[in-house]
């Protein structure tokens, strides 16, 4: 992105010198450097979009040869082999590699300009994120190279997917799904914390654009959801490859724990693509009715409504599980009320386009088409929470009809929709309408002729995921229709992509908010530059560039704003507010182009693929690299902050440019990983109590539960919090030398515990793979000190620092320090729960 | 100097002179929500870890212990999302004397925001107890 | 020429046997057991509110979006009003409504008594079926008495899967570690044709198999006769010898000779099953001659391996096994 418009100034007052070396503090890097080092959120927006749709694309291909396997009944066009590998890859890729990533793409390309800031609060884990995400991908389709490729579905099922019963394509498909999650729940944090705190002065919960709340929402849900799957992924990939039992009835294990884990992170996730969705819409429905959106605050609540209610449904997918009734009720109930969180958006909507007459254009079409699928897959969603007639239509295609009709109709309209009504901001270039028409008859007609059948289809007895039906259910014709059809709708997603390489190339340059839009990100184009904003935009209402002029005047916001025009000029940095209401409470770096998340990912593929063909020394090595590299990343660079500390903008504005606390990013940052270390114990813990009520004795084949005093070292790692309260109170007397010291102590115990604990473990009488008892204390001790070494790494650190800098207790030494008592109390917390659980449950009951 | 900001009141008043306490005002606005999530994992919880593992079975004045412990957490957790959704609606009406200011606004938008969701909790949790009660003797 | 016609017979028959038909019922919307009753009367409930819904959304759209602008432009009653009463009140309504209603109708599927009991174990990919009062035991095909209630326990050998005959009741899993119960009740005879609904690897598609309810007098008549030993004829010793020999009794078992294999489905009956491959190709002579000679030819994948066997050896075996009804 060029720099244009506005010259610099006259130098008469030093004000064309500190454009220009703002500028260049925010200068793009070219060349081999823009691939590898940039870190800017628009090209890591546009890298997601389009990588996702070429897996759309393989995903789409997949599709179309599962449908010609099942155009006629007993067909021999493809065998069971190839054909359960399909419908696994098809799945997954569509709901790993594809949806979710676009939409991701699409939310850091579009949030900063959204929220009126100039970057994503962490710009190097957009581009670390993406580097992942993008190797993860590849690791998927890598087991085609080795003719290893999965065939037991997406969601993995034990024990069809133990290594019993499935070869090595599994494994490619599980370590590529570790990169997925890492890089989801990277994602998940940046994106929380930047709508949290990183939006223009004035901008308050209540003026937030809908996309942001609906992101602001998905991010916090991805990030407990995907904990969810990568412990669970963790635990699986043991059992596979290690011998573990948690999902093994053999040994102790069950199947049931795999279920309710996944589905746990399953049922979220369709909400996670669901909801940015509608964020979509709501951006789009009131740039085309020409008013506001109806029900703002209506439309918020369902938002947030869907997002907490999302986690209380899981076991409607295991309705037909045998589990008691009285688990099924209550799921059922909650399974209902989701659809009034549905039910309110879509009557928001239509109110919105209440006598609007609007101009039909592609975008609107899109919706449009949205609005009445969704309903339709809503429908049938309310049918199958009714468990009874869930026990008819599970795993059959009355199921696969209703979920494409919420996916296709109700994530990938809007996002088409959104592609074609964002694109003339992303390329510069307004999409062919024509085109556009096109693409939507062909997907709409393709799509309702594809899906629409298989709902009957499943009535008459068609279950999910086989590779042929017998001649004798009658349903050779609709199979034929739907499979022809499905070729119309591949047809319509290729125009699509034709559109966007033609609009490209060939399109009308696109004017200046060429939909009349009332959001912020209108008020730039195509050309943008990469800070996007100059000076932060000062917020007075919902819809910023419609006309605010009988909005109050707030001469404190403007001020700041005018005082950060092309500040700070020596650094990059963004303004810092308030979540809830919009007030600038800091001025917080963020950082430029860097080499560190290529290589903290290619560290990880490392330690992944060593991992995968079981070279456990190189997997060693990996990860001790990687732990260094993010190390090297995280510590901040003396020069710039020697920089920082000079800066006139703290006197001039009242605002901190090192933030401590709550108002800093980083804590936020942290906050954020607890949220996902907490969530891997939380499957843990689960996962003892679990296997606990279904074994018949505890702890199972005759092992003898440890004493109390086995736990000892957890008790001597409870008593650091003394050191580290000592540590705190040195702080806050100044007096650096006795803080540092406090927190080596610390630090000690902790190494002291883990030293225990790996000497206990390597004692025990039984191996992880005994039974699933054993398996679950093997691992939840490696985790514990796995955190318990995360932990001590952040005290020596912080001890460092503090000894370093003695004579400078403030800023990002206190921020650091608070940084550690976070983390630390957190390992003090998870350290007397698991003692609780591990050691003490066995005896109490 | 930045313009005008000594003549401003102290544009922090509002949330911490103890009239929108931090704790308060996510009480108000995420209490129903949390009501809600405990009130359905505590069933799963319940239902699934003990009526599984055949304890607290034994009848007490005509219901399990378990039938007890779920009656229970229902009621509590209402009530409590009822109180969320009370202090949500005082905050509504305290706010909504500093409409004016940019401050009071935004407290006034999550106040409503908070109201709505706990009203709409406090729904979500009743009828989710409704096959919980009738469904009690399973266990 | 009797070499020539056996080659036919093992290399075209899987090629014919797919005209070979048996005819079943297989619809949950045509139900003809009381808890498939039950639920397709939901079924018929929920399409109406759907369709209701569906329509009244595309009705509001379409006049909506018809109606010209004027002003500002507001749905009728306000914006608040309007997505109250029809987003959160109307669904509100129905909502509840439909839990209730699900409420009753799932307690009258779980009948208080069994008056018959089948354990039904999951295989990969065949079912096998035991009636242990009875002491009966079969493979992929179940014979149940109308207007019983008929409890079927469901175990596997191996991995997940799930019991699903449309036209009779819902679906349960069978889940290896656990027994899972599941209740039938046909309220009618007929054959009624079920699947393995749950993902369970290379040829689930190919887990097939039958209900077939008969009236209570016809139901006797079928157990009696399953009941009455049979002794091997002299004719059939050289099927038995060969049954032997080729070690088909590793695998599978025959009530009243040595053969008592555990791995593949029980033999004892197999004259007079309906189908083989468990539901994959339709149970006569010629296929299970093809079976036999090459089951991979069949049902690529199943575990069960070829047998190299000169032709006369093959028609002994076929007959012995025809025979065994």
């Amino acid at each position: 992105m060029n720099s244009e418009e506005q010259k610099p100034e006259s130098n008469a007052d030093g004000k064309g010198e500190r454009r220009a070396a703002f500028e260049k503090v925010w200068k793009a890097p070219t060349g081999f450097e823009d691939w590898f080092k940039t870190v800017n959120n628009q090209p890591f927006g546009n890298r997601f979009m389009m990588t996702s749709f070429v897996f759309f694309l393989l995903a789409g291909v997949q599709a179309l040869c599962m449908r010609a396997q099942l155009a006629v009944p007993d067909n021999d066009l493809l065998g069971p082999e190839i054909y359960n590998q399909l419908f696994t890859m098809h799945g997954a890729t569509m709901m790993y590699l594809v949806i979710l990533p676009f939409l991701e793409g699409l939310a850091i390309y579009l949030l900063p300009l959204i929220l009126g800031t100039r970057e994503m609060a962490f710009p190097r884990m957009s581009a670390f994120s993406y580097w992942v995400f993008f190797f993860g991908g590849v690791i998927f389709y890598t087991g085609y190279l080795f003719n290893a490729v999965p065939d037991t579905g997406w969601f993995v099922y034990p024990p069809v997917s133990l290594n019993e019963y499935s070869g090595l394509g599994l494994d490619f498909l599980l370590v590529g799904l570790g990169f997925i999650e890492i890089a989801g729940v990277g994602t998940g944090i940046e994106i929380a914390t930047t709508i949290l705190k990183f939006r223009a002065p004035g901008m308050s919960l209540g003026r937030m654009p809908l996309f942001a709340w609906a992101w602001l929402i998905t991010a916090i849900m991805i990030i407990f959801a995907f904990a969810t799957l990568f412990g669970a992924t963790v635990m699986i990939e043991m059992d596979r490859a290690l011998g573990t039992c948690f999902f093994r009835p053999q040994c102790g294990g069950t199947p049931l724990l795999w279920q309710h884990l996944f589905w746990f992170f399953g049922h979220p996730d369709v909400y996670i693509m669901f909801i940015p969705a509608t964020g979509i819409v709501s951006m789009i429905i009131p740039a085309f009715a020409r008013r506001p959106i109806a029900g703002y605050t209506l439309i918020a609540v369902a938002i947030m409504a869907t997002g907490f209610l999302s986690f209380g449904l899981w076991v409607h997918h295991m309705f037909t599980t045998g589990i008691p009734l009285l688990s099924f009720g209550f799921f059922a109930a909650a399974s209902l009320m989701i659809a009034l969180a549905s039910g309110t958006q879509v009557f928001a909507w239509l109110a919105t386009l209440w006598r609007s007459s609007p101009d039909y254009k592609t975008p609107l079409l899109y919706v449009l088409g949205f609005l009445f699928l969704f309903v339709l897959g809503g429908v049938t969603g309310v049918m199958v929470a009714i468990v009874p007639f869930d026990w008819q239509v599970h795993d059959t295609y009355f199921v696969v009809a209703h979920f494409h009709y919420v996916l296709i109709g109700g994530v990938v309209f809007p996002i088409l929709a959104g592609l074609h009504y964002w694109l003339p901001l992303i390329i510069g270039k307004m999409p062919s309408e024509r085109l556009g028409k096109w693409s939507f008859w062909l997907i709409f007609i393709g799509f309702n002729l594809t899906f629409f059948p298989m709902h009957y289809m499943g009535l008459k007895g068609m279950a999910r995921r086989v590779y042929t039906y017998p001649e004798s259910l009658g349903l050779g014709w609709l199979n034929l229709i739907s499979s022809a059809s499905a070729f119309i709708l591949g047809a319509g997603f290729l125009v699509v992509a034709y559109n966007v390489v033609y609009s490209r190339k060939r399109g009308v340059t696109a004017p200046r908010n060429p939909w009349n839009a009332g959001s912020l990100e209108w008020s730039v184009t195509a050309e943008m530059p990469n800070y996007v904003f100059l000076a932060p935009p000062v917020i007075r209402g919902r819809e910023p560039l419609w006309d605010q002029s009988d909005e109050p005047h707030d001469p404190y916001l403007e001020s700041i704003a005018k005082a950060l025009k092309n500040e700070p000029a020596e650094w990059r940095a963004a303004l810092v507010t308030d979540a809830v209401t919009g007030e600038p409470q800091a001025i917080q770096r963020v950082s430029g182009p860097s080499y560190f998340p290529i290589i903290a990912a290619l560290g990880l593929l490392v330690t992944s693929v060593a991992t995968l063909f079981q070279g456990y020394l190189v997997a060693l090595v990996g990860t001790i690299f990687t732990i260094i590299v993010a190390g090297l990343w995280l510590w901040p660079r003396e020069s710039e902050l020697e920089l920082m500390r000079r800066s006139k903008l703290p006197s001039k504005t009242g605002l901190p440019v090192e933030p401590t606390g709550s108002a800093a990013a980083p804590w936020w940052a942290m906050v954020g990983s607890l949220a996902v270390i907490g969530t891997i114990f939380g499957v843990l813990l689960y996962s003892y109590f679990y296997l606990r009520v279904y074994s018949p004795e505890w702890p199972q084949g005759s092992i003898k539960p440890p004493n109390f005093s086995g736990g000892a070292h957890y008790l001597l790692l409870l008593t650091s919090l003394g050191s580290i309260l000592w540590a705190r109170r040195a702080y806050n007397k100044a007096d650096a030398a006795s803080a540092a010291i406090a927190l080596t102590v610390t630090a000690l115990l902790a190494a002291l515990f883990i030293a225990a604990l790996s000497a206990q473990l390597a004692d025990a009488e039984f191996a992880p793979s005994r039974n699933a008892y054993a398996s679950i204390f093997h691992v939840t001790s490696w985790h514990m000190a796995a955190l318990a070494s995360g932990g001590a790494l952040f005290l020596i650190t912080a001890a460092t620092r503090i000894a370093k800098h003695k004579n400078y207790l403030k800023g990002y030494t206190t921020l650091h320090l608070q940084i550690t008592e976070l983390c630390w109390y957190f390992t003090c917390v998870t350290a007397l729960l698991v003692y609780l659980t591990l050691y003490v449950s066995p005896y109490a009951f | 100097m930045v313009q005008g900001k000594e003549e401003l009141p102290d544009r922090s008043t509002l949330i911490t002179n103890g009239k929108v306490g931090g704790t308060r005002l996510i009480f108000a606005t995420l209490g129903g929500a949390a009501c809600w999530l405990a009130h359905l994992l505590l069933s799963y919880g319940i239902a699934e870890m003990l009526c599984v593992a055949e304890i607290l079975r034994e009848p007490v004045l005509g219901l399990s212990g378990i039938g007890w412990m779920l009656v229970m957490i229902s009621a509590a957790l209402i009530f409590t999302a009822l109180a969320a959704l009370a202090v949500s609606l005082r905050l509504c009406s305290a706010a909504s004397y500093a409409k004016g200011t940019e401050q009071g606004s935004a407290i006034l938008f999550t106040a409503r925001f908070g109201a709505l969701s706990n009203l709409i909790f406090v729904v979500v949790i009743a009828v989710e107890s409704i096959p919980i009660i009738y469904w009690l003797k399973e266990c | 020429m009797k070499e020539t016609c056996s080659f036919l017979i093992i290399f075209l028959l899987p090629v014919i046997y797919a005209e070979a038909q048996i005819h079943s019922e297989s619809s949950a919307i045509t139900p003809a057991g009381y808890q498939a009753q039950v639920i397709s009367e939901i079924w018929w409930w929920m399409l109406g509110i759907s369709s209701f819904i569906s329509a009244l959304v595309l009705l509001l759209l379409i006049v909506g979006l018809k109606l010209r602008r004027e002003g500002t432009p507001r749905p009728p009653g306000g914006d608040l009003w309007f997505i109250v009463s029809l987003g959160l009140v109307l669904p509100f309504v129905i909502l509840t409504g439909l839990l209730l209603y699900m409420l009753i109708a799932t307690n009258k599927l779980i009948p208080p008594n069994a008056d018959l009991t089948i354990n039904v174990t999951g295989h990969m990919w065949w079912w096998d079926v035991e009636y242990p009062a009875e002491k009966i035991r079969s493979a992929n095909e179940l014979y149940i008495p109308t207007g019983k209630d008929i409890r079927v326990e469901l175990r596997s050998r191996d991995v997940i899967h799930s019991f699903w005959v449309p036209s009779l009741s819902g679906k349960t899993d069978a889940i290896p570690g656990l027994v899972n119960t599941h209740w039938l009740r046909a309220e009618r005879p007929g054959t009624f044709w079920g699947a393995c609904a749950e993902y369970c690897g290379l040829q689930h598609a190919r887990m097939m198999f039958y209900v077939v309810a008969l009236s209570p007098e016809n139901y006797e008549r079928w157990v009696n006769e399953r009941k009455r030993s049979k002794v091997p004829t002299a004719a059939q010793s050289a099927g038995l010898n060969a049954f032997m020999d080729e070690g088909c009794s590793e695998c599978h078992a025959i009530k009243g000779t040595n053969a008592q294999g555990d791995v593949g489905p029980d033999l004892t009956h197999i004259g007079s099953r309906l189908s083989l491959g468990s539901g994959t190709a339709v149970n006569n002579y010629g296929n299970l001659a093809a079976w036999i000679a090459n089951p991979q030819a069949i049902k690529p994948g199943n575990k069960m391996p070829r047998a190299y066997l000169p032709p006369e050896q093959l028609h002994s075996l076929t007959s012995f096994l025809m025979a065994l009804k």
